[in-house]
C-alpha cells in the first residue's frame, strides 16, 4: 500500500490545480511547470495527484448506466409516442438501426470509460511528453493468424488495438499479436521499444512477450526499452501495475512493479533486477496519450473505413462501388473497435461479420435523397 | 469534459424545431453524465429513471418555450437536481433511514472483502480503497467530489447548481477532500497494527 505524501492532497484541494488538470492552458501550463521547476521532488506530487484526479473521475461512471440509459429511453419513446406532435416529426431512435439514407448523421456512444489517462490536449508540455498521434504509417502484414505491425518511419507512431489499447510505437520497433486477442487473454509480442497504455478488462489479462520477458499487465501504462549495444531490457511503469518475469522460469521470479518502478533485464546474466526510476531525471517524460478523436463531417464512409484500417491494421473486405455515395458525419473516440464498426455500419444501413482477422463488410448503396 | 459548444448549440435549435433526430443526439449525448449524477442524489433507480425519463417528456412537450443554455449538460443536471429534490421533499423519511442502512452494509462488507484483497495485493486493492473511502462520505460529499471531478464544474457553476454561495462549495470540497484522505489513511493504519501484532 503505497504512502500518499500530505503535499499530494493539497494539490487536490488547489482550485486552480484541478482547473489545469481538467482544462490546460498555454498559460496555466507554464505557471505549473514554472513551479515544478523550483523543486525537482514536485513532479512525483503532480503526477500522483493527476492519478488521483482522473482515478475519481473515472470511479462516476456508474457500471450499468448503458442498460439504464436504454431503458429509460424506451420508456420515453412510448410515452412520447402517444403524442401527436410527437408522432409526425422525424422518426430517430439511436437504439435501431434505421434505414439507411445518404446523409446520417450519428453521435457516438459516450463509451464507458475503460481507458485511464489523463488528458493533454494540444499544449506544449516540459515534463509531459505531448504525444499527437499520427496512426496512418504503420505497416501491417498479416502473418498467419497473426498481424504483424511495423514502423518504418524515422518517427513514432501510434498504433490502436480492438480493446480500446494504444500502443506508441518507435521508429523501427514492431508488435505481433492476434488482431482481435485471444478469449481468455490478449498477448502482443514486442521487438524493440515501444509504450503501452493498456484498456483495463479484468476478463482478459493482456500479456506483452518479448524476447526473454513477459510482462502481465493489470490495466497500466508503461514502457519497454531495449539497449541496442547490450541487449538489456529496460521495463518501466508509469502508471498501475505490472508483473515481470523472465520467459525462461516465469514461476521462479516475479517483479510486481507500480508508478516509478522499472525492472532492468540484464542479457549477458540474465539477472532481473528492480530499481527505483529517479523522477528528477529529466531524460524520461511521461508519456500522455491524448484521446483519439476522429472527426468526420460528411465524409465518404470508404475513407473512414480506410482509416480503421490503417489505425488498427485490421484488414478490410467489401465493396468499394456500393459504398462510393455513402456519406457519413460522426465523431469516434475511445471506443472498442467493435463499437467504431458497429456505429459506421448502422451509418449506412450495412453489416459485419468477422471472420479470423479480417472484417467483412455487406450492404446496400445509399440512397440520393 | 470537453464541451463541443457550437454542435450542442444547433442541436439544441433543431430540437426546438421539433427535430426527432436532434432529440434523440441530445439524449445520446448527455444520458450518462446524467445518470451518474442523478445516481448520486438518488439512491433509488427506478425512481431515478422515472425522473430522467419525466424530464426528457417535459424538455420534449415545452420545447418551443425553452431558451438556449449556455451549457446544455449544466443546464440538465441542475434540472435533474431540481426534480429529484422535489420528488425527495415528498417521500418518506424512512427512505433516507433506508439509505444509510445500504451505505453501512456496504462498507461492512466491503471492508471484510479487503482484507482478502489486501492479501492477493491486486491493483484492484487501490481503487476498492478509494471506492470505499468514498462511500464513507456524507451523500453531499459524494455530490460535490462528482460535480469537480467528474463533470468538471467549477466553482460557481457548483454554487449555482447545489444553490449554495460560492464560500459554501469552497468548504464543502475542503471537507470531503480531507475526509477522503482519512479514509484512506486509516486501513494503512490498520495494516500496520496488524502487522504489527502478527509479527
Amino acid at each position: 500500500m503505497e504512502h500518499i505524501d500530505e503535499k499530494v492532497w493539497a494539490l487536490l484541494q488547489d482550485d486552480q490545480f484541478i482547473q489545469w488538470v481538467q482544462s490546460p492552458t498555454e498559460d496555466s501550463t507554464a505557471a505549473w511547470e514554472k513551479w515544478m521547476d523550483q523543486d525537482p521532488a514536485r513532479i512525483a506530487l503532480v503526477r500522483k495527484a493527476r492519478e488521483i484526479a482522473r482515478d475519481l473521475k473515472t470511479m462516476e461512471d456508474p457500471a450499468d448506466a448503458q442498460q439504464l440509459s436504454a431503458e429509460i429511453w424506451k420508456d420515453l419513446i412510448s410515452t412520447l409516442d402517444t403524442t401527436p406532435m410527437y408522432r409526425s416529426a422525424t422518426q430517430s431512435d439511436p437504439f435501431s438501426t434505421p434505414a439507411s439514407s445518404r446523409h446520417r448523421r450519428l453521435w457516438p456512444w459516450l463509451a464507458a470509460a475503460s481507458l485511464v489517462g489523463l488528458i493533454i490536449t494540444g499544449v506544449t508540455l516540459k515534463y509531459y511528453h505531448p504525444h499527437n498521434p499520427s496512426i496512418m504509417q504503420v505497416a501491417t502484414r498479416v502473418m498467419d493468424q497473426d498481424l504483424q505491425r511495423t514502423n518504418q518511419t524515422t518517427s513514432e507512431q501510434e498504433v490502436l488495438l480492438v480493446d480500446g489499447s494504444k500502443v506508441i510505437l518507435q521508429p523501427g520497433a514492431s508488435i505481433r499479436h492476434a488482431a482481435f486477442f485471444q478469449k481468455d487473454k490478449r498477448e502482443i509480442h514486442l521487438e524493440g521499444n515501444a509504450f503501452f497504455e493498456i484498456a483495463k478488462e479484468s476478463s482478459r489479462p493482456f500479456y506483452v512477450y518479448t524476447k526473454d520477458l513477459v510482462v502481465h499487465v493489470l490495466g497500466t501504462s508503461f514502457n519497454v526499452t531495449t539497449n541496442k549495444s547490450n541487449g538489456d531490457v529496460t521495463v518501466l511503469v508509469q502508471s498501475g501495475k505490472v508483473a515481470v518475469s523472465k520467459l525462461t522460469n516465469p514461476a521462479k521470479q516475479q517483479l510486481i512493479l507500480v508508478s516509478n518502478q522499472q525492472v532492468l533485464y540484464k542479457e549477458q546474466t540474465h539477472d532481473l533486477v528492480q530499481n527505483t526510476f529517479d523522477e528528477t531525471d529529466k531524460a524520461y517524460k511521461p508519456v500522455i496519450i491524448a484521446p483519439v478523436t476522429f472527426n468526420f463531417d460528411e465524409a465518404p464512409v470508404v475513407k473512414i473505413l480506410q482509416t480503421l484500417e490503417d489505425a488498427y491494421g485490421i484488414p478490410f473486405h467489401y465493396d468499394k462501388k456500393t459504398f462510393a455515395s455513402c456519406m457519413v458525419t460522426t465523431s469516434l473516440g475511445d471506443e472498442t473497435f467493435e463499437e467504431k464498426l458497429k456505429i459506421v455500419c448502422e451509418a449506412i444501413g450495412a453489416t459485419y461479420v468477422i471472420r479470423g482477422n479480417e472484417v467483412y463488410i455487406e450492404g446496400k448503396p445509399c440512397k440520393d435523397l | 469534459m470537453q464541451e463541443r459548444h457550437e454542435d450542442e448549440v444547433l442541436l439544441w435549435l433543431q430540437f426546438k424545431n421539433g427535430d426527432r433526430d436532434a432529440f434523440a443526439a441530445l439524449y445520446q449525448r448527455f444520458i450518462i453524465p446524467l445518470i451518474a449524477y442523478g445516481t448520486r442524489l438518488c439512491p433509488d433507480r427506478e425512481l431515478l429513471k422515472d425522473q430522467i425519463q419525466e424530464l426528457f417528456v417535459e424538455l420534449w412537450n415545452s420545447r418551443e418555450n425553452l431558451s438556449v443554455p449556455g451549457a446544455i449538460r449544466f443546464y440538465l443536471l441542475k434540472a435533474l437536481r431540481y426534480k429529484l429534490i422535489r420528488v425527495e421533499k415528498h417521500r418518506h423519511t424512512r427512505s433516507r433511514v433506508d439509505e444509510l442502512n445500504r451505505q453501512y452494509n456496504h462498507t461492512l462488507m466491503e471492508a471484510s472483502i479487503e482484507t482478502s484483497i489486501i492479501e492477493k495485493e491486486a491493483y484492484e486493492s487501490w481503487r476498492t480503497l478509494l471506492k470505499d473511502a468514498l462511500s464513507h462520505l456524507t451523500l453531499r460529499q459524494q455530490e460535490i467530489i462528482q460535480l469537480r471531478f467528474y463533470q468538471g464544474f467549477s466553482h460557481e457553476q457548483i454554487a449555482e447548481l447545489m444553490d449554495v454561495n460560492y464560500q459554501s462549495v469552497s468548504n464543502l470540497l475542503h471537507k470531503a477532500l480531507c475526509r477522503l484522505k482519512e479514509k484512506i489513511k486509516m486501513p494503512v493504519f490498520v495494516f500496520i497494527c496488524l502487522a504489527l501484532l502478527l509479527a
